[in-house]
């Protein structure tokens, strides 16, 4: 299979999101799409999975042109699109969500016996393990991208796009992941994917294209660049990381947050088992762990978002308690980006300054006997926009028409803004390139170094070192090991992320 | 040869793919569906479509008499679309306006008459208009209670709801309510003094419909200018956000609910203070349901909805015109303001589908 797009254009509202742009995919290889936040990445895909149609331009496929009008029509050519964000039915089960990719076809009754054949027969080529009967909403990140994995090869896709796919995998998981598209690549798939890990690129694409403001900036074989060329393609000058670690020695520090012995319950299984931790005021405490291990109902117990069975959670000394999220938000004791941007993070169609105003819109000021005050409430989003770079710079534009990266500029602004007791931020990096990475880190650490709590949560295990004072690593629910960021290898957080870290904590 | 080659402006793509034109359009599309519909109906019970058209027109607005009692229709589905449109705006179907507009008349007789050794003249009307409100507000609490704690589906709860409430208004004027010298199933009279008053002499306009005008106005301002409308809003839009928040989507559910509910309430407080000065078995045909209509048409929006109201209170009082001078059978009626709220529903879904497909 041989994919070339001509001159490819597409324009929203004036700007060209894609430029004429020319680039083909083949089968047998690994392509990587690179490029900031906003740069065209997503809208290419988008137009080959037919969600969106371009202004100009053509696309052939083997030579023969086609035009893809519809989701439908790419996945009859064969062209298949792995979102970002799993797009699957949450109520239904693992198998039925996969077999879906079938049933929308000319049968009128699903056999399942042959299907969930076909199916367990994929999910063991790719070695995965999926419980098909669990509902789709209750199984990791990780495990609804390899459910959408192999719902994409049933139905038969011979292009395969993958759009940011390691960002939920673990260390393990992707390098699973990355055996897996090599060997579908060398059983005579085409494989795109789009990433934020230059590493990555080089390590496992036959093909690197570089996007930049909607244009193609470069085409480079992988072998022959390293990630610092990539990055300056990408951005131009790379941005420098500042400030890692600022000790001031000798100073008392308060304890901020304490976590003792708490335990959280879910359908009546214990989910976070007697975990206690603290963080003090000028430290990052990391939680590291593959998603779905206790760690985010942790976080959510430790904002009052969830109710802790057992033990108790304080913040300067106080007890904070089930419900008492908006009280603790309202007197910025604590400051909260939830690991989920694009469910917990945002109302989309609502404005990006409604959007800002989340977290102070009962602040004096903003509001006066229960009355919105616009002026306040424009003034503070165009102070957030123009200071935390928010792209476009519209205050009016509806959030959901940010590019992901600048959605997470957006909850990372309002939060960051009210200087907050106790910082909780989780994967606040995820989506983001290289340069908005830096200022998120750098961001984090100034909260730090201004003596405040940090407490991060995050599946990159890169943040997690470079901005960690102290790791603690989770698995089933309790702590299986805490280790200073010199110690932590990539390969003692995977054996402890794994469980498999008892036998080498000290 | 396709239309399109003779109207190239008119080709279906370009039309469908505009955004703004798509999302004004659908909605009066549905109107045009549905009045096409309706031709077609009043053709088969045997009347000229044209005719017909001129005569509902007539019966509507022909004069300051029809107009008013156009507009007292409109009061009372501006009050129930107010309840279906507040309830939508904070993401939940309230199909309840029926059973909260009867309970809000129930209760509003009830005060008017047993406080009457009490307090009496506009005091009274006051605190019946009251009474309404409440009443109306925990018929449908009752469904945001359960939606919010036991998930049960606020949409078939409403109209569960409903069929209780209607009931109960029945058993209430055949023993309890009963006047004494009825032959109908109806309440005692409430004196004129607490009656609404006429706005103008010898026109069956009631003071209600400022009532009703004030509060799609309050409604439109709540929304658009309080915190509390705003986080409404939130939780319609992304539970998960407003969660995350900290503001508790439970106790959102339960307010939007009481609150949609006591404007229906109210709907049912003017037509027993306004209309009937009593309560009466089957007083409301229907108001409840086409209030529905009434806020999808408006896009929920609360002051769209004066318009809308009007349209469908002309609607009521046009076709009951029609029967009576063409003859035409009221089934036709009841017929033309279901498939009237059909086509709108499914003309405003679209215009919102469409408006989300190309946001995204």
């Amino acid at each position: 299979m041989h994919v070339r797009l001509q001159d490819v254009t597409k324009r929203f509202g004036g700007i060209a999101a894609n430029d004429a742009i020319t680039v083909s995919f083949q089968s047998g290889k690994i392509h990587t799409l690179l490029g900031e936040n906003g740069a065209g990445k997503t809208t290419l895909v988008r137009i080959l999975a037919g969600l969106l149609n371009p202004d100009a331009g053509s696309i052939s496929i083997d030579g023969h042109p086609v035009s893809i009008d519809s989701p439908k029509h790419a996945i009859a050519l064969g062209i298949a699109l792995v979102s970002q964000h799993p797009m699957i039915a949450g109520h239904l089960t693992v198998l039925e969500n996969i077999i879906a990719a079938r049933a929308g076809g000319q049968r009128t009754i699903i056999k399942m016996k042959a299907l969930r054949g076909e199916v367990e027969q994929i999910a063991a080529d790719c070695g995965f393990k999926l419980d098909l009967d669990a509902k789709a909403q209750s199984i990791s990140l990780g495990a609804q991208k390899q459910l959408e994995i192999v719902r994409t090869l049933l139905s038969g896709a011979r292009l395969i796009i993958f759009d940011e796919p390691t960002d939920v995998l673990t260390p393990a998981e992707s390098d699973a992941f990355f055996v897996l598209i090599r060997r579908l690549a060398d059983q005579g798939k085409a494989i795109v994917m789009i990433t934020h890990f230059l590493r990555e690129a080089i390590a496992h694409s036959q093909a690197i294209t570089i996007l930049k403001r909607g244009r193609l900036v470069a085409s480079v074989v992988p072998a022959e660049t390293t990630p610092a060329q990539l990055a300056e393609l990408m951005v131009g000058v790379l941005p420098s990381i500042v400030a890692a670690t600022e000790e001031t020695p000798g100073r008392v520090r308060k304890t901020v947050l304490e976590v003792d012995n708490v335990s959280v319950e879910e359908d009546r299984r214990q989910i976070v088992r007697r975990v206690s931790l603290t963080v003090s005021e000028g430290e990052i405490v990391g939680i590291a762990g593959v998603a779905g291990n206790g760690q985010e109902d942790l976080i959510e117990a430790i904002v009052g978002l969830r109710q802790a069975t057992e033990g108790r959670i304080t913040i300067d000394g106080t007890h904070v308690g089930f419900g008492e999220t908006r009280k603790l938000i309202r007197d910025d004791r604590i400051g909260y980006v939830p690991p989920d941007r694009h469910r917990d993070g945002l109302a989309g169609v609502m404005s990006v300054a409604d959007n800002l105003s989340f977290e102070v819109l009962e602040r004096r000021g903003m509001s006066r006997f229960g009355l919105r005050r616009f002026q306040a409430s424009a003034r503070h989003a165009s102070r957030l926009i123009e200071r935390y770079r928010i792209q476009p710079p519209r205050p009016e534009t509806a959030a959901e028409k940010l590019s992901g990266g600048n959605q997470q500029k957006l909850i990372l602004a309002r939060v960051l803004d009210r200087n907050p007791r106790l910082l909780i931020v989780c994967n606040p990096s995820r989506g983001l390139d290289v340069g908005a990475t830096a200022w998120v880190w750098d961001s984090v650490r100034r909260v730090r170094n201004e003596n405040g709590a940090v407490l991060l949560l995050s599946g990159d295990l890169d943040e997690i070192r470079s901005l960690s004072d102290r790791i603690l690593v989770f698995f089933r629910g309790s702590v299986s090991g805490e280790l200073s960021p010199d110690e932590a290898s990539s390969e003692r957080l995977g054996l402890l992320m794994g469980g498999a870290g008892g036998e080498h904590a000290a | 040869m396709p239309l399109s080659s003779y109207f190239p402006a008119f080709t279906w793509p370009a039309f469908a793919g505009n955004r703004r034109v798509g999302f004004a359009v659908l909605p009066l599309a549905g109107i045009a569906a549905a009045l096409a519909t309706t031709a077609i109906l009043v053709w088969i019970a045997g009347a000229n479509p044209l005719a017909a058209a001129s005569t509902i027109v007539d019966g509507a607005f022909g004069n300051t008499y029809a107009t008013g009692v156009t507009l007292v229709k409109a009061t009372t589905l501006l009050l129930a679309g107010l309840a279906v449109g507040v309830a939508y705006r904070a993401g939940l179907v309230n199909i309840g306006a029926e059973g909260q507009l009867q309970m809000g008349a129930a209760a509003s007789a009830a005060s008017a008459i047993y406080l009457q050794p009490i307090v009496s003249g506009s005091l009274l009307t006051l605190i019946s208009l009251f009474a309404g409100f409440i009443a109306g507000a925990i018929w449908s609490g009752i469904a945001g209670f359960c939606r919010a704690f036991f998930k049960s589906n606020e949409l078939v709860t409403t109209i569960l709801l409903n069929y209780i409430a209607l009931a109960f208004v029945s058993v209430l004027v055949s023993g309890p309510m009963a006047a004494s010298s009825a032959t109908f199933r109806e309440s005692e009279r409430i004196p004129a003094s607490v009656q609404l008053p006429k706005l103008i002499a010898g026109i069956p306009l009631h003071a209600g419909f400022i009532i009703a005008l004030l509060s799609a106005l309050l409604v439109g301002l709540f929304f658009s200018r309080t915190t509390l409308g705003f986080v409404l809003q939130v939780v319609r839009f992304n539970p998960f956000a407003a969660r995350s928040q900290g503001w508790s989507i439970n106790r959102m559910i339960v307010l939007a609910m009481l609150l949609a509910g006591g404007f229906a309430g109210l709907a049912g407080s003017v037509e027993v203070l306004g209309v009937h000065g009593r309560l009466i078995d089957g007083f409301s045909p229907g108001y409840g349901y086409l209030a529905i209509g009434v806020s999808f048409l408006a896009l929920h929006n609360s002051i769209a909805m004066i318009p809308s109201a009007v349209f469908f209170g002309a609607g009521i009082t046009g076709m009951s015109y029609l029967q009576r001078s063409l003859q035409v059978p009221s089934s036709t009626m009841f017929a033309a303001q279901g498939v009237l709220i059909m086509f709108v529903a499914a003309g405003t879904a679209l215009a919102v589908q469409r408006a989300r497909q190309s946001a995204g």
